[in-house]
């Protein structure tokens, strides 16, 4: 996989988040997240989180949207590489970055389960009213 | 990528019908087949965009798979839970003592499945074709045995 045309690298130590906005992604017994979530086609979306607010995110989502923060650095020595690329729907966006996930490494599921297991709550999902 | 047009339709829970998903459990449930028919029929009413990062709706092919896989082994297998994936694909799930199961049914009508079981060093991954219900046989009595690795609770002292 081509990697010279990407963005800029994330720093290793930025956290980087993810909305939940399915609730059956939710393992609510055991407050984790399903590796449903990070079953997706590459590259995805996240955002850095030093570089906007839970709220200012949450607000780009559904009502009830939850969310789910990862490490960069851990997530890159999985195979999960995170630029720092604008999303072309919402090019103001500074906080948006792309993570890629080379196909040809093979064990697409159980790294997208070790991603899953990676993450922490910031916000449980919850059904809209 | 986000859209704050999506609403209510976009909710999928875990269970659609009754009660909660509790993943320690072995559980066989006479409306087995009924629950995951439900989940699956959620699923596919999801538009395009259901996770607010650009998924596409859910293609009728997997969709159907999905239903003639829930149909083939509702009657046998310990009730999964049934959720959607942005690639597209519909994904069953379980999980026995610390053993987890998952089958990524796609639209090729191949299943993907993980088997995961940390404590055991196993981390395994491959796939099938998803009408040989002899391997998800074998998969699934892997899970089941889980429940014997389950620690008994302590004996009372005599």
């Amino acid at each position: 996989m081509q990697t010279e045309s990407r963005g800029p690298e994330v720093a290793a130590h930025e956290e980087l988040l993810r909305a939940i906005t399915c609730l059956s992604w939710w393992v609510s017994a055991e407050k984790r997240v399903s590796s449903a979530a990070f079953t997706v086609t590459s590259p995805f979306s996240v955002h850095v989180r030093s570089l906007t607010t839970d709220s200012e995110f949450l607000g780009k989502f559904a009502e009830g949207a939850g969310a789910v923060m990862f490490i960069c650095g851990p997530a890159r020595a999985i195979g999960f590489d995170t630029r720092h690329e604008s999303d072309e729907y919402d090019p103001d966006d500074r906080a948006h970055a792309h993570v890629y996930y080379d196909p040809n490494q093979g064990k697409r599921k159980t790294n997208a389960k070790k991603l899953a297991l990676m993450t922490i709550a910031i916000k449980e999902p919850t059904a809209p009213e | 990528m986000t859209n704050n047009s999506l609403m209510n339709d976009i909710w999928c829970d875990r269970t659609p019908l009754s009660g909660s998903w509790t993943p320690s459990e072995y559980l066989f449930d006479s409306r087995s087949e009924e629950l995951m028919t439900a989940a699956i029929d959620s699923i596919a009413g999801l538009g395009s965009n259901w996770d607010g990062y650009g998924a596409m709706a859910f293609a009728p092919e997997v969709v159907q798979a999905a239903r003639v896989f829930a149909n083939a082994i509702a009657e046998w297998i310990p009730l999964p839970a049934v959720v959607p994936v942005p690639n597209g694909a519909i994904q069953f799930e379980w999980k026995v003592g610390e053993r987890e199961l998952e089958f990524e049914l796609s639209a090729n009508g191949v299943i993907r499945y993980l088997k995961w079981s940390p404590s055991e060093g196993i981390e395994e991954e491959g796939e099938f074709d998803s009408d040989d219900l002899v391997q998800s046989k074998i998969l699934v009595s892997w899970l089941s045995l889980g429940r014997k690795k389950c620690k008994p609770s302590p004996a009372a002292p005599r």
